[in-house]
């Protein structure tokens, strides 16, 4: 396919996605879903941290911004593979345009790459909106020392560390999107389970040493666990590792899960056009 | 006059449905005024089938709404057997149910007869009867087989089936119907005709309001046809009576062997009353359904079309139809109405 | 008059039944509700662990999440629930037919309560037996009591939700969705509303299950008695009392400013 084509493809989907997920024409709609919510997530998690730490009478700032960084990034894997689940119900179920899409010269997975980059820039946008509305919270109003050095932070590290991991969600999704097009019975079950996991068992929120011995070598496992040890290193002071071996874990997890998203996808594709799924109408 | 007799004077005189001067406005998707019913005064005798017919956007389905009680009229009134739609909702709604077309309410994730059974709830069916009810409706409508399927494996034909017993599980006085046959496959469609037409007349007796844009189904169906449109009734009578009035008028089809003709020179011959043309992109040609005034106007129109080098592959007179009563009050076909609307 | 009301009751009935029916027909759905919260819920006994946060905290968690399958399936299942039974085409059978709305939005309620009691039970047991959640139950009456409140307090604001929603389509996805975590921070879902500052109370004050959740967790878990929630009781049964009348009139209003304007079932608004 011509690189024209795909690049066509992708920048439509992009635009699609912004369209309509992104609700820019409805600036209420938008705060509600990348600034209100992921701003009540992350005050939730921070208040865990303060009345826990409060009521055991010790509070370890290097803590408070591990949990700080791991739940603000988090936010990435929680849009990009949502994202990618929901769409092709949406899109085949709702608004009945999957199969254009799919006859279209462009190939669908280019489409579903395009939104899930789309994915991505609204997580950003919610990243960067989040980060400063909790500095202002909890540094300016609550008085809580976050020892990051925002002018140190190494900001080149920070963005290699989210493209890779953002390929790695994009390959997660990819499963997400592949079982989709078979049923979309399981489609908000999937992405929970998958974050629920990740959430627990990544490093998100705590490191995951406090962790039983057989759910630390599950984390050691996941790319997740790699992604925001990356970003970590690079935002604070006080290594959790060591930032070019993490990227190396990080490379190597997300090209095992883009072989593994690739083939199934592309199962998945030939089995939903073998079995008349591109266009079934599901009640969802 | 004494109070029994003014009172049984009355009940003789109440139709089974009324309207009076009926109005329903709406605010456009500009902002704009859309008037869907503009003083529509329209009578139902008990027991008849009543079809309105007119093109999308002609006020049809708003006029179901108003009697089923979904949407309040702007102003004028409307009673069914005597209960005003707007004072007396809940004794409108014991009496009456509503078939869409082209709508499958129900819940996907439960069987057909689990369906109905909770309908039949809605209605207070004891649950000894209402098993009874449906399966004597599941066979009668032939979907028997898929009693135990889940509602949302069930093809369209099979879901509008289902509509329609949901319908008439509470055995209604008075059937609406909106377009029940939209959608829906030749075969089928006629065969759902067929039932509500035993079920208004042999069976139940019951009365049938039916709102549909399909001048054959208007025929085939109804005692009295209303043909509406803008929102106005532009006539009222049996389908034959229209059609008989109309029969002073000729109408003829004529085939041109051309499908970029451009029709609008019909509008100049004098003694057209209206017209409506078809192209068939497979066959290459036109086809012309005209209604005059008299037959003048049809060697006119062949004519023309051998001025423009057209040829004129047949002329043929034909027998009245709903359509040409349509084009004869409107001036357009329906096809032609609907995308001068749009 | 008592007519009216076996027939309503009777149409409630048939409502819950399709609720009870149609949410538990896929095995999964039951395993996914169960199993998503209490993989959230020990992310946060995790944390207060690695604080060294005493261990009743970790009680407070799991009566937090558990409760939270209540919340949601209010603001999901009941406040949503007209836009969705628009949507499907639902609506204007249940507006053509002879019955009360109250009757079917109690139904909804009911059936609601009954699938997600099953689904917060197993959420709470695993939980428990998980973490060795410590319980110091004095007067179980007292829990069951507030429990029963709480639901009863909360099904009725989802009554009056799914009253306020009848007309609005995504504005009413939007705004629940605005109710989720929003409501999980503010209402102490995993940790005790004491500890936030005093005008953040005072804005959870006006939500009922922040009462619920902290009576119940006093009660469970910090062994109080009935005349220490009280004060949760009272309030409890003052949100019943308003929100009550308030979701019939609700629901009356909608019902009539749809038929108005003509919006009660019209789609993809």
């Amino acid at each position: 396919m011509a690189v024209s084509t795909i690049f066509r493809s992708v920048k439509q989907a992009i635009w699609v996605g912004w369209k309509v997920e992104t609700n820019w024409a409805d600036p209420l709609v938008f705060s509600i879903y990348y600034v209100i919510r992921p701003l009540a997530g992350l005050l939730i998690v921070g208040f865990v941290f303060i009345i826990g730490s409060a009521v055991a009478g010790s509070f370890k700032p290097e803590y408070f911004a591990y949990m700080f960084i791991g739940n603000t990034f988090f936010i990435y894997v929680l849009q990009v593979t949502m994202t990618m689940s929901f769409l092709i119900h949406e899109d085949r179920s709702h608004y009945e345009v999957l199969k254009h899409i799919y006859l279209a010269p462009g190939s669908l997975r280019y489409y579903i790459l395009g939104r899930a980059l789309n994915g991505a820039m609204n997580a950003s946008i919610s990243l960067v909106l989040t980060i400063g509305l909790g500095v202002l919270i909890f540094q300016r109003l609550l008085g809580i020392n976050i020892p990051i050095d925002w002018l140190s932070v190494n900001y080149p590290a920070v963005l290699l560390s989210l493209v890779i991991g953002t390929l790695c969600m994009i390959s997660i999704g990819f499963v997400f999107s592949g079982i989709n097009l078979l049923t979309s019975r399981i489609q908000f079950a999937l992405p929970d389970y998958v974050s629920g996991i990740f959430y627990l068992l990544g490093g998100v929120v705590f490191p995951p040493e406090i962790l039983p011995s057989w759910a630390q070598s599950i984390s050691n496992a996941l790319p997740v666990t790699y992604f925001l040890r990356a970003v970590r290193s690079s935002f604070l002071a006080q290594a959790y590792g060591s930032f070019s071996v993490d990227l190396l874990y990080l490379a190597l997890t997300t090209v095992v899960t883009a072989f593994v998203g690739a083939v199934v996808f592309k199962a998945a594709e030939y089995k939903a056009r073998r079995d008349g799924l591109i266009d079934r109408k599901e009640e969802y | 006059m004494s109070k029994c007799a003014v009172v049984t004077l009355r009940f003789e005189l109440q139709h089974c449905i009324e309207t009076k001067n009926l109005v329903r406005v709406f605010k456009g998707p500009d902002k704009g005024i859309v008037k869907a019913l503009d003083d529509v005064s329209v009578t139902i005798e008990e027991g008849e089938i009543f079809g309105l017919l007119g093109p999308n956007g002609a006020g049809k389905t708003t006029f179901i709404k108003i009697l089923s009680t979904l949407l309040l009229p702007t102003r004028g009134e409307a009673y069914v057997k005597g209960f005003s739609v707007v004072k007396e909702p809940n004794k409108v709604r014991k009496i009456i149910n509503l078939v869409s077309g082209g709508e499958t309410p129900g819940y996907g994730i439960l069987t057909v007869r689990e369906n109905l059974w909770f309908f039949s709830q809605l209605y207070g069916l004891p649950s000894s009867k209402a098993k009874e009810k449906i399966k004597l409706l599941m066979r009668e409508l032939n979907f028997e087989e898929y009693a135990n399927a889940r509602m949302n494996k069930l093809s369209s034909g099979y879901k509008q089936r289902l509509n329609l017993a949901r319908g008439l599980i509470n055995d209604p006085d008075i059937l609406f119907l909106d377009e029940p046959t939209l959608g829906l496959d030749v075969l089928t469609a006629k065969n759902l005709r067929d039932y509500m037409m035993n079920w208004a007349k042999q069976e139940r007796k019951g009365t049938i309001l039916l709102t549909t844009h399909y001048m054959a189904e208007a025929d085939e169906m109804c005692d009295r046809v209303a043909i509406i449109d803008h929102g106005r009734i532009l006539a009222c009578d049996s389908p034959q009576t229209l059609k008989e009035n109309l029969a002073k008028n000729p109408s003829a089809k004529i085939e041109i062997s051309s499908t970029s003709i451009n029709s609008d020179f019909l509008k100049s011959i004098h003694g057209i009353i209206g017209f409506t043309q078809t192209r068939n992109i497979q066959t290459g040609t036109t086809t012309l359904k005209v209604v005059a005034r008299d037959e003048s106007a049809f060697s006119k129109i062949v004519s023309k079309m051998t001025e423009e080098n057209l040829k004129v592959l047949t002329v043929s007179k034909t027998e009245p139809t709903l359509e040409d009563v349509y084009i004869s009050l409107v001036g357009k076909g329906f096809e032609e109405a609907e995308a001068a609307d749009s | 008059m008592i007519e009216d009301l076996v027939f309503n009751l009777k149409v409630a009935y048939a409502r819950l039944w399709v609720r009870v029916k149609g949410g538990n027909r896929e095995p999964h759905w039951i395993l996914t509700e169960v199993t998503v919260p209490i993989l959230t819920l020990s992310a946060y006994v995790y944390l207060y662990k690695m604080l060294n946060a005493p261990a009743e905290f970790a009680g407070f968690v799991v009566i937090g999440g558990t409760m939270i399958a209540f919340w949601s399936n209010v603001l999901w299942n009941m406040s949503a629930q007209f836009y969705w039974e628009k949507e499907t085409g639902n609506l204007q059978m249940y507006l053509v037919a002879p019955i009360s709305r109250m009757a079917i939005l109690l139904g909804m309620a009911v059936g609601s309560i009954v699938n997600t009691a099953l689904r917060a039970v197993a959420i709470l047991a695993v939980g428990i037996l998980i973490f060795q959640v410590p319980i110091f139950l004095r007067d179980p009456a007292v829990a069951v009591l507030i429990f029963v409140l709480t639901i009863v307090a909360l099904y009725t604001l989802g009554m009056l939700f799914a009253s306020l929603f009848l007309l609005y389509g995504r504005e009413a996805w939007h705004t629940v969705s605005l109710l989720q975590e929003p409501v999980h921070f503010l209402s102490g879902f995993y940790f005790p509303v004491r500890y936030l500052p005093f005008l953040i109370q005072l804005v959870a004050s006006a939500i009922p299950i922040t009462f619920g959740l902290d009576g119940i967790r006093r009660v469970i878990i910090s062994g109080e008695t009935a005349i220490d929630v009280l004060p949760h009781v009272a309030a409890l049964i003052i949100f019943i009392l308003i929100l009550m009348p308030l979701s019939k009139l609700a629901l009356n209003f909608m019902e009539n400013l749809g038929k108005k304007e003509g919006r009660l079932t019209l789609r993809w608004q």
